[in-house]
C-alpha cells in the first residue's frame, strides 16, 4: 500500500496543482494562451530530461547539461556562421560529443559520471563566456521556431521516441538492468560500457535539440545559454518521482510529470500574484513534501 | 486506484473545457478608463536585495499603491529565455503592461513581440539596444512605451578623470560583458578615458558579478602589478565592490594607496571614502527605472497616446566624497525612503507628460536634487 502511495504521489501532485490553480486563478490558468505558455516554457527542460532519464536509469547523474548546452550552442554557431538549420544539426552533433566526453571520462577514467559532467559544466560555461565575450551570436531567423506547434511537435517526437526506446528496446531495458545490478548484467554477456555510452549519446542528442529550442526562445547564444538547465532537469525529475538509484523502478514518465509539475508550480504562483519573497519558500516546501513522500527509501534502510 | 485517477482526470478535463470557453485576454480587460480602474502591471526585476534592487522595489510598490495599480513581480531572471517566460506568464495573468531591464539586446525583440501579439504595453530602461535592426523593430512596435538608457560612456570617462586628477598613472581594469550594451559603453568609456588622461591600463579581467571571482582577480592584480595605483570597475553589484575594497584592505597596503573607481553603490562605500580607498562611485539608476515604470502606468491608464516610444537617457551621478556618499546612502540607496514625493509621482502620470517632460525629470537627477529632496 505504501509503495502504491509512493508511486501515485507525483501524478497526484501534478493533478492537485492543476485543480488548485484552475480553481484559484479566476480562470487565468486554463486559458489557451497560458497552456501554450506552459508547454513552450517546459519544452526545453522536458526534451533534455528525456535523455537524462536514460543516464539516470543506469544509476548515473549528468551534471553537464547547462555547460554542455552553452558549449554545443557556441561551437554550433561558430561553425554554422549563423545558418539556422546547420546550427540545429551541429548543436546535436556537439551535444553527442559532449555526451561521449562524459561517457569516456566515466568508463575509461573509472570515475563517477557526475564528476565528468561537472568538468564539462564548468569548461563549457567558461568556453561559452569567453567566446561570446568577443562577439554577439544572434540568429534572428531562429525566432520563427518560437512557435507553440513547433515546440509541441518536437516534444511529442522526442518523448515518443524516448518512450519507445526506453520501454520496448534493449537500449532502455538494459539501462534499467545495469542500474539494478551492473555486475549481474555484465556476467550475463551484456556490454555494460556500450549501453552506458549509448545512454550518454541519447542524452547528447536531446541536449542538442534542447539547445536549438533555447536558441529560438532567446534568439542569441550567450554566456548564460542553458543557465541552470541541469538543476531544473534534476529537480523536475525528482518531482516526477524518478528513482535516484536507477534500475527497474525508473520510469520515463517521470520526465513529463516532473517537468510539468515544476513549470505549472512556477506559472500558478505568478498567476496568483504571490509576493516574490515567498515564491522560493513555497517551491522548496512543495518539493520537500513531494519528494519526501515519493522517494524510494529502500536503499537508505541501512542508514543508522 | 485507476478509477480514482480516471475521475480526477475527468474533473480536470471538465475544468479545462469550462475555462477554455471563457475569453480572458488582457485586451478584454479594458485598457482605458483612467485611474479608477485597477490596472495590472508586470514587473520583471533582477532582485530586491541590493541597494538599487531593493530601492526600486520599494519605490514601485509605493507608487503602485498611490496610483491604484496592481503589480505582479517576477524576480531573479538573468537570461532572455527566463525573461520571456516571465513576460508570457504576466500576460496570462492579465497584466496590461510589462516593465523589464533587458538582459541582452535580443530580449527587447522577444519580449516586445510577445507583448505586441497580446496587445500589452511594455517599457524598458537601463540598457541601450546594440543591434540597429532590433532597435528599428522595437521602435516600430506600437506597444513600446519607453526606451531609457544611461550615458555610461561619458560617466566612465568622468570617473577616469577623477583618478587622473589625483595623480594616478597606472591602473587595472575590471571590464564588462562586451555584448551587453551598457557594459560596452562602460568598457569604452574607461579605455578611452585612460587614453585621454594618459593613464596606462596594466591588466584586465572580465567581471562575472561574483564576489569570489572578483577577490581572486584583485589578488592577481596585486601580485602581478605591484606598481598598480588604481582599479577601475564596470560593476559593483552582488558584493563585487565590497570584495574589491576588502581585498585591498587585507593586502597589507597602506590605506588609500590604491584608488578605486567603480560603478554601482555598495555597502560600506562611505567608510571606503573615509579610508581613502574609494575615489569615485557612480550610482543612481533607480530614477530611470521609476520614470520608465510611471510612463508605462500613464500609457496603460490611457492618459497618454504617442506614435512611438519615449527615447530618453540618464546621466547617473558620480560621487567623490564621504559626505555626498552618506547623503546618497540615506536618501537614494534606502528602500525606507521615498525620495520622490507623492506629488512628484502623480505629476509623472498625467496626460500632459511627454518625452520632453520625462527627459527633464531625468536631467534633474543630480546630487543637488537629492539634497533638496532630502531637505523636504
Amino acid at each position: 500500500m505504501r509503495d502504491k502511495i509512493r508511486k501515485i504521489i507525483p501524478i497526484a501532485g501534478l493533478l492537485i496543482l492543476i485543480i488548485l490553480f484552475s480553481l484559484t486563478t479566476g480562470g487565468k490558468f486554463f486559458t489557451w494562451q497560458n497552456l501554450k505558455n506552459i508547454v513552450m516554457q517546459a519544452s526545453i527542460a522536458l526534451v533534455a530530461a528525456v535523455g537524462t532519464v536514460f543516464v539516470m536509469a543506469h544509476n548515473n547523474l549528468d551534471f553537464s547539461l547547462g555547460g554542455a548546452c552553452a558549449l554545443s550552442s557556441v561551437l554550433a554557431y561558430l561553425i554554422s556562421g549563423g545558418n539556422l538549420w546547420l546550427f540545429i544539426i551541429l548543436a546535436i552533433v556537439f551535444g553527442v560529443l559532449c555526451g561521449l566526453f562524459t561517457a569516456v571520462i566515466h568508463i575509461y577514467g573509472r570515475v563517477p559520471a557526475f564528476m565528468g559532467g561537472l568538468c564539462l559544466m564548468f569548461a563549457g560555461r567558461g568556453v561559452a563566456q569567453t567566446a561570446t565575450a568577443s562577439r554577439y551570436m544572434m540568429i534572428a531567423d531562429s525566432g520563427k521556431l518560437n512557435n507553440f506547434w513547433v515546440f509541441l511537435a518536437v516534444v511529442a517526437v522526442v518523448f515518443g521516441i524516448g518512450y519507445f526506446l526506453f520501454n520496448y528496446t534493449k537500449i532502455g531495458k538494459y539501462q534499467k538492468l545495469i542500474g539494478t545490478n551492473p555486475r549481474a548484467t555484465d556476467l550475463s554477456g551484456i556490454s555494460v560500457n556500450k549501453y552506458k555510452t549509448i545512454a550518454f549519446v541519447i542524452s547528447g542528442i536531446t541536449l542538442g535539440i534542447a539547445s536549438s529550442l533555447a536558441l529560438s526562445r532567446s534568439l542569441a547564444v550567450t554566456g548564460n545559454t542553458g543557465l541552470n538547465l541541469e538543476t531544473d532537469v534534476l529537480l523536475a525529475l525528482s518531482l516526477g518521482g524518478i528513482s535516484m538509484a536507477g534500475g527497474s523502478a525508473t520510469r520515463i514518465r517521470s520526465a513529463i510529470i516532473g517537468v510539468l509539475t515544476y513549470y505549472i508550480l512556477n506559472n500558478g504562483m505568478l498567476l496568483w500574484g504571490m509576493n516574490p519573497d515567498y515564491v522560493d519558500i513555497v517551491k522548496a516546501v512543495f518539493f520537500l513534501a513531494t519528494v519526501s513522500i515519493s522517494i524510494d527509501r529502500s536503499e537508505y534502510d541501512l542508514i543508522a | 486506484m485507476k478509477k480514482v485517477l480516471a475521475l480526477v482526470m475527468a474533473i480536470v478535463m471538465m475544468l479545462a473545457f469550462a475555462a477554455c470557453t471563457t475569453n480572458n485576454t488582457p485586451a478584454n480587460n479594458g485598457n482605458a478608463g483612467g485611474a479608477d480602474v485597477k490596472h495590472k502591471i508586470g514587473m520583471i526585476w533582477y532582485g530586491n536585495t541590493d541597494p538599487m534592487g531593493g530601492t526600486f522595489y520599494a519605490w514601485a510598490n509605493h507608487a503602485a499603491e498611490l496610483l491604484n495599480v496592481e503589480l505582479v513581480w517576477h524576480l531573479g531572471d538573468y537570461t532572455t529565455e527566463a525573461e520571456l517566460s516571465a513576460c508570457e506568464q504576466m500576460i496570462s495573468a492579465g497584466c496590461e503592461g510589462v516593465y523589464f531591464i533587458p538582459m541582452d539586446t535580443a530580449a527587447n525583440l522577444q519580449l516586445g513581440n510577445a507583448c505586441k501579439d497580446a496587445g500589452v504595453y511594455w517599457a524598458v530602461s537601463n540598457r541601450d539596444i546594440l543591434d540597429e535592426s532590433i532597435k528599428e523593430a522595437c521602435y516600430a512596435n506600437p506597444y513600446m512605451v519607453t526606451h531609457i538608457w544611461d550615458d555610461s560612456y561619458n560617466l566612465a570617462k568622468n570617473m577616469v578623470k577623477v583618478l587622473a586628477d589625483q595623480g594616478i598613472k597606472k591602473v587595472c581594469m575590471i571590464s564588462g560583458d562586451p555584448k551587453d550594451a551598457m557594459m560596452v559603453d562602460r568598457n569604452n568609456g574607461f579605455t578611452d578615458g585612460c587614453k585621454e588622461y594618459g593613464i596606462e591600463i596594466l591588466g584586465t579581467f572580465q567581471t562575472e558579478t561574483d564576489a569570489k571571482v572578483t577577490t581572486d582577480g584583485v589578488n592577481n592584480f596585486l601580485t602581478l602589478y605591484p606598481d598598480m595605483q588604481g582599479i577601475l570597475s564596470v560593476s559593483g553589484t552582488a558584493g563585487t565592490a565590497e570584495a574589491i575594497i576588502s581585498t585591498l584592505e587585507g593586502s597589507g597596503k597602506e590605506a588609500g594607496s590604491i584608488k578605486v573607481a567603480t560603478f554601482d553603490t555598495f555597502d560600506g562605500n562611505k567608510e571606503a571614502f573615509e579610508k581613502g580607498w574609494l575615489a569615485a562611485n557612480a550610482g543612481g539608476y533607480t530614477s530611470e527605472c521609476l520614470v520608465a515604470f510611471l510612463a508605462l502606468v500613464n500609457r496603460v491608464q490611457g492618459n497618454i497616446k504617442t506614435e512611438g516610444p519615449f527615447k530618453l537617457h540618464l546621466t547617473p551621478i558620480v560621487i567623490t566624497n564621504a559626505e555626498e556618499m552618506d547623503l546618497f546612502s540615506k536618501y537614494v540607496d534606502n528602500p525606507e525612503v521615498q525620495l520622490y514625493s507623492d506629488a512628484d509621482i502623480k505629476a509623472m502620470v498625467q496626460s500632459t507628460c511627454d518625452e520632453a517632460y520625462y527627459q527633464s525629470v531625468l536631467d534633474n537627477w543630480t546630487i543637488e536634487f537629492i539634497k533638496s529632496a532630502a531637505n523636504g
